[in-house]
């Protein structure tokens, strides 16, 4: 594992606005794929654009594969790729897409690009990528991005607009990219789309990134269990009462094995950040 | 993992352009038989002219704007090429490439009222090659004589300060772009007009100067101006392209999306 990103203390805001983050720290390394979870208007996307060079912090820096992302270097360009929540509309067609485009990122592979289309069922015989629906559109520029084989890969909201089948192959062609040179954050507020893929969780609130755990050393610390009845154990720190009874999640003190659940990790580390963040540093 | 050249590659310029070219391929063409067929209709120089300055205006503007906004903006600056490269396919594009089609499309134009009228009225129009070609009348020996002078560069080069600079309004301002970089350019020459003023005057005691509005077209007549502060204005107002080009490229680098 390579470290790729590195933001050291980095505070930014918008013009004329009240500043959104104040010394932020992240280190992210290659072979995961990391989720990054928050609330609306957290600053996930503004996150993911001041990795990519489209955004420059005031202070603080950013390095990703030790280059300044500010600069946007075409040597940092080439193994970064951002697919932003609004895509853009082209006249091109797919081949001619293929055509202007993967010369600009040598690692390109069309076999893979082509593999991931028909894994999609997007039509590649498609004569403008314009006239494809809003799901398509997304999951072609996926496929596009993920055979860039870029280092770093930014996904934001990368599941909306696309139907129930489009999520599970989503999955599954993230799940097969990541590789040990490569790492890729997938930037969501809909955290059932990425059950079982997420091999790291970073958790924005309050502008600030209030949880940065590894998936097994979350469930190596916490058990998810739901029950008919509710747990009064002391050891439960976070329950949420559902049509069948409740979902809890408590300190795995017995170190038992559950699978977790990353809407109710999410739900209890911004409601019990302090105690879940005490059980994470002990 | 392929390291690929970071200083200026010419291949990236031209996949830059290829790009644009063939996004927007059925909007160039298009474009360019309109002109053609207004360039039939109506091709006085003057007008000519007119389009070229204000299509080209329109043309600069709406290539930034769609570069550098939303999803878009994000696409264009994250093309792994360097900002150098991109300039200089913009450059290309607004500056050679439409004032190239412009003489094509006023020449198809022309040609075409040519052939149309010699083939279908038996008239002889001539065809009109006048576009760079200023008429003025002189006096020699009391004879009122044509003086016939090619403005090709004159034009060229004001058309290409012309395009530099809205190129970098549209590159610098996020919206009114017109508005502001023409207000923005006479707040900037009024003040380079005052200094130069305040300079001819103290420094040279001048009395004499042409009124013009923007200090590039100043004209020096005084003679107690020393020849090479006049060679300097001169150099100078050729050299307002190049340091536009310099400037619009530390605003792209400084673009945010």
């Amino acid at each position: 594992m390579k470290k790729i990103v590195d933001i050291k203390k980095v505070s930014f805001n918008y013009k004329r606005q009240n500043r959104l983050f104040s010394d932020l720290n992240l280190e992210l390394y290659t072979g995961q794929i990391n989720g990054l979870l928050g609330k609306n208007g957290e600053g996930k996307s503004t996150m993911l654009k001041l990795l990519s060079g489209l955004l420059f912090p005031k202070h603080g820096k950013i390095y990703v594969n030790n280059f300044n992302p500010k600069f946007r270097h075409p040597n940092l360009l080439k193994d970064l790729f951002f697919l932003p929540e609004e895509i853009q509309d082209t006249m091109l067609s797919i081949k001619a897409y293929e055509m202007v485009y993967a010369p600009f990122y040598p690692d390109f592979s069309s076999t893979k690009f082509y593999n991931y289309l028909n894994e999609f069922t997007v039509d590649s015989a498609t004569p403008s990528i314009s006239d494809l629906s809003y799901g398509q559109r997304k999951k072609f520029f996926i496929a596009f991005g993920l055979a860039t084989n870029a280092k770093l890969i930014l996904l934001d909201e990368p599941t909306n607009g696309l139907d129930i089948p489009s999520k599970r192959q989503f999955r599954r062609m993230v799940a097969t990219t990541i590789d040990q040179k490569c790492c890729i954050v997938i930037s969501t507020h809909q955290v059932l789309d990425l059950d079982e893929l997420i091999d790291n969780i970073i958790i924005l609130d309050g502008h600030e990134i209030i949880f940065n755990e590894k998936s097994e050393v979350i469930t190596q610390k916490l058990f998810f269990q739901s029950t008919e009845k509710k747990d009064t154990d002391k050891d439960v720190i976070y329950s949420e009462e559902t049509l069948n009874g409740y979902n809890q999640i408590k300190k795995n003190t017995k170190n038992e094995k559950s699978k977790m659940d990353i809407e109710m990790l999410f739900n209890a580390v911004v409601s019990h950040h302090s105690q879940i963040t005490n059980l994470f540093k002990s | 993992m392929k390291k690929i050249k970071d200083i200026f590659y010419i291949r990236r310029v031209i996949l830059l352009l290829k790009r644009y070219f063939l996004e927007n391929l059925s909007r160039e063409i298009m474009f360019w038989c309109i002109i053609t067929f207004i360039f039939t209709v109506l091709d006085s120089r003057i007008f000519v002219l007119i389009v070229l300055f204000v299509s080209g205006l329109i043309y600069s503007i709406r290539l930034h704007n769609d570069l550098l906004k939303g999803a878009k903006g994000i696409h264009y600056l994250l093309i792994p090429a360097t900002h150098g490269e991109k300039l200089v396919a913009s450059i290309i594009l607004n500056t050679i490439y439409h004032f190239a089609m412009t003489i094509l499309a006023y020449s198809i134009g022309n040609l075409l009222v040519t052939l149309t009228y010699h083939y279908l009225l038996k008239m002889a129009v001539p065809v009109n090659w006048d576009l760079f070609q200023e008429t003025s009348t002189v006096v020699i020996d009391g004879f009122y004589v044509p003086d016939v002078k090619n403005v090709f560069w004159s034009v060229f080069g004001l058309f290409g300060f012309s395009q530099a600079l809205f190129m970098l309004g549209s590159i610098y301002f996020k919206n009114n772009i017109v508005f502001k970089t023409i207000f923005s350019l006479f707040a900037i020459g009024f003040v380079v007009v005052i200094v130069q003023l305040v300079m001819f005057k103290t420094l040279w005691h001048v009395k004499h100067l042409a009124n013009t509005i923007l200090p590039v077209f100043v004209i020096i007549t005084d003679a107690t101006i020393p020849t090479i502060i006049k060679n300097v204005a001169v150099i100078g107002s050729y050299l307002f392209i190049p340091i536009l080009w310099t400037i619009s490229y530390f605003s792209l680098t400084e673009k945010e999306v």
